[in-house]
């Protein structure tokens, strides 16, 4: 039984915020693992955020959880905004979409839904939200080859490394041409089809996005985190987040099982079980 | 390596080497009991990493037509001679799918053709192979067949086919009650561990980094291999894949894997266990094998004495970087390296809900069938004349198939022609009165 209340959506208005966006970060120049091959940066390791992105990426109180009977276990983690100047550029009637998914995030009863949010039905997260879900992910570095594997269900990447690649279709997690900028890996990501949201608050964009990723180690336990997002279906103007990422030092962490496909099949399917036969 | 080291060997050097010598012990002592097989060895030695290990890296396709078990009317014979494959090929060519796009061959089909349409269409299928002249995929034992399971593997088995009767291939009609009717990869939770061909897009990209390996099967599994001699996670917490624990020997990536969950599954694409069979006491070994710069052998040791009597051994060819014939959107014929795509296959997955509710409905409607003398099932042995008189003239006709509206907009009723005759239609439980003259 699933009691729910849907969550207060409150109503944020895009101000015309300056489109600044900040020089990037540098390296501190302090001792960052380099590769033997190439000198860049080494970036292999399983990271992972201490963000609450995921449940908003702009400012959000903490906040009762949405099922009654989950207690505080589903409470809503408060978090300040991880995107520049603090709102996202939303065109107005883009901003009343997003009105929308918020209140349609949780529809409060079973089945798939894809009004809903797609982490609710374990969907693909995208990018850039696979890199903040509560979840540690692997980067595997290699001369020209680079994959990043994510926990969270079957999430990963193909990074092409090698020169300008196109997608021959979109994908949710889109397709990822990358280059060195100094000791900054830039990932530029297209062919997103725009299914993903950006986050449990139903900010989203359409097949139009185009994200530009910046990792720069800021020592050796450390990325800095940044995603130039880009629509011109949604927004007035580009604009950033950013978080660092932290090294998963404990020892023989690794990723683990979470196959969640699995875990929303009650869910999905429950109202059609039929009977066994006599 | 040497970053990585920073963080993690000094503590783990002793737990590590007290692993693999553990490793070593299990992988090399179990199966002599029984079996006096041993992998091939490799003359040769592939490029190296920059950090040292030799370099497996690439996309790795391993479609074959070759079963896992020998059939038995080719007991004891354990290669194809040259000419033996060429007619083989040659009689897959002749089995091509029908009606692979809107092509005539569909105007002139058989009844019992047009049946065959709900099929797969075959541009899914790959139709180029990695060579292998074999007759099975299993080594050893030397028959080529697995091993008899066990009387209390066999209990565990008939116990998951009889709640999941529709796993069972040779199962009449297919009635999808519960999810769990469905095997892993058609729930899109994972593929088996170890995977063997799937249908199509069977490749994976094996990529390597300083104390790890990593295989992104195009379909569904993505492994992490730790190679740093870490302890095995124990428990069930491998989950469907297991957990796997990876160390070189000389040229050949030895993998173990144990950790299973104790579910069951209802087998799977790429699957080398059947239906029912527990996971939970698998000890798989599995040996990359080099044997030139673009093939491997890929070995794999199953050993769960709970489960089979003695432990068995398979190998499949593995072809590197492959470049693939496909057609254009326009139908011209191209090729290009076997890229590895996104599957996304639970957020596609309409059909597992849509049959389950299937079931349902079909429950519903047995339960309110009309009589057949009131039903379309009085319509077999009619003539095209009394279809005409009775409906009008057919709003499309599909070869011997022809095509009326029904009173409920969503089904379309089908009759189809032999010899003049109805000798089918579909849906064979409404009314009448429910079919649409056209007139």
């Amino acid at each position: 039984m699933l009691l729910t209340r849907m969550p207060t959506a409150a109503l944020v208005v895009a101000v015309g915020l300056a489109a600044v966006i900040q020089p990037s970060v540098q390296s501190q120049g302090g001792s960052i693992p380099r590769t033997s091959w190439d000198k860049k940066p080494d970036l292999n390791g399983i990271w992972q955020t201490l963000s609450t992105a995921n449940w908003d990426l702009e400012d959000h109180e903490g906040g009762s959880s949405p099922v009654i009977v989950t207690g505080v276990w589903g409470a809503r983690l408060p978090g300040m905004s991880v995107v520049e100047g603090g709102k996202i550029p939303y065109k107005p009637e883009a901003l009343a979409k997003r009105e929308q998914n918020r209140k349609n995030a949780l529809p409060g009863k079973p089945g798939r839904d894809v009004s809903a949010d797609p982490e609710l039905n374990c969907f693909l997260p995208g990018v850039p939200r696979a890199t903040y879900l509560p979840h540690p992910f692997q980067i595997f570095q290699s001369p020209n080859r680079m994959w990043i594997v994510y926990q969270y269900s079957y999430a990963r990447r193909e990074i092409f490394m090698n020169g300008k690649k196109e997608t021959p279709i979109e994908s949710w997690m889109g397709w990822s041409n990358a280059r060195w900028d100094g000791d900054t890996l830039v990932i530029d990501v297209t062919g997103l089809n725009g299914q993903a949201w950006f986050d449990r608050a139903g900010n989203y964009a359409t097949e139009a996005l185009h994200v530009v990723e910046r990792y720069t180690m800021i020592d050796r336990d450390h990325i800095m985190y940044e995603a130039t997002i880009e629509d011109p279906n949604v927004f007035t103007r580009p604009w950033k987040i950013s978080m660092p990422l932290y090294r998963r030092i404990e020892r023989n962490v690794q990723l683990l099982q979470f196959r969640c496909a699995e875990y929303v099949e009650e869910f999905f399917y429950g109202e059609f079980v039929s009977p066994p036969r006599d | 390596m040497r970053h990585r080291s920073l963080i993690a060997a000094g503590s783990l050097a002793v737990i590590g080497l007290t692993v693999w010598l553990a490793g070593a012990v299990v992988a090399g002592q179990a199966p002599s009991e029984t079996t006096t097989f041993r992998v091939p060895a490799s003359t040769y030695t592939p490029p190296k990493t920059p950090w040292g290990d030799p370099d497996l890296q690439g996309v790795w396709d391993n479609h074959t037509t070759v079963p896992m078990q020998r059939p038995t009317n080719l007991a004891g014979k354990r290669t194809f001679t040259d000419a033996e494959l060429a007619a083989r090929a040659r009689a897959r060519g002749d089995n091509d799918p029908l009606c692979n796009q809107n092509d005539e061959r569909c105007a002139k089909a058989t009844v019992a053709e047009l049946d065959r349409l709900n099929a797969y269409n075959g541009f899914w299928t790959p139709q180029t192979f990695v060579s292998d002249n074999r007759t099975a995929l299993i080594e050893d034992p030397p028959d080529g067949r697995i091993p008899p399971m066990t009387p209390e593997a066999i209990a565990i088995q008939q116990a998951h086919l009889r709640a999941h009767p529709a796993t069972e291939p040779a199962a009449a009609v297919i009635e999808i009650r519960h999810w769990e009717d469905y095997d892993l990869a058609e729930r899109c939770i994972a593929a088996q561990v170890p995977t063997t061909t799937m249908g199509y897009n069977s490749a994976q990209y094996l990529m390597q980094s300083p104390g790890w390996v990593m295989l992104a099967h195009e379909r569904l599994n993505t492994r992490i291999i730790p190679l740093d001699g870490r302890p095995h996670l124990g428990g069930t917490m491998g989950g469907w894949m297991g957990d796997s624990r990876g160390r070189w020997e000389g040229n050949t990536l030895v993998v173990e894997t144990t950790s299973y969950t104790n579910k069951q599954s209802g087998g799977s694409v790429g699957a080398f266990a059947d239906p029912g069979i527990p996971f939970t006491n698998f000890h798989v070994v599995e040996r990359f094998v080099p044997v030139g710069p673009n093939r491997l052998h890929y070995y794999v040791t199953i050993n769960d004495p709970k489960t089979w009597t003695r432990p068995w051994t398979f190998m499949q060819p593995w072809e590197k970087d492959r470049v693939l014939p496909y057609n254009d959107s326009l139908g011209a014929l191209e090729t290009e390296p076997y890229q590895i795509y996104e599957y996304a296959c639970h957020e596609g997955n309409n059909a597992l809900g849509n049959s389950m509710r299937g079931t349902l409905q079909a429950r519903q409607r047995a339960a309110a069938r009309p009589p057949d003398a009131e039903s379309t099932t009085s319509l077999i042995g009619k003539t095209e004349a009394d279809i005409r008189a009775m409906y009008g003239e057919p709003v499309a006709i599909a070869g011997p198939r022809w095509q009326y509206s029904t009173a409920n907009g969503i089904l379309q009723f089908f009759a189809f022609f032999e010899g003049g005759k109805v000798v089918r239609v579909r849906p064979d439980d409404i009314r009448l009165t429910e079919v649409v003259p056209n007139r």
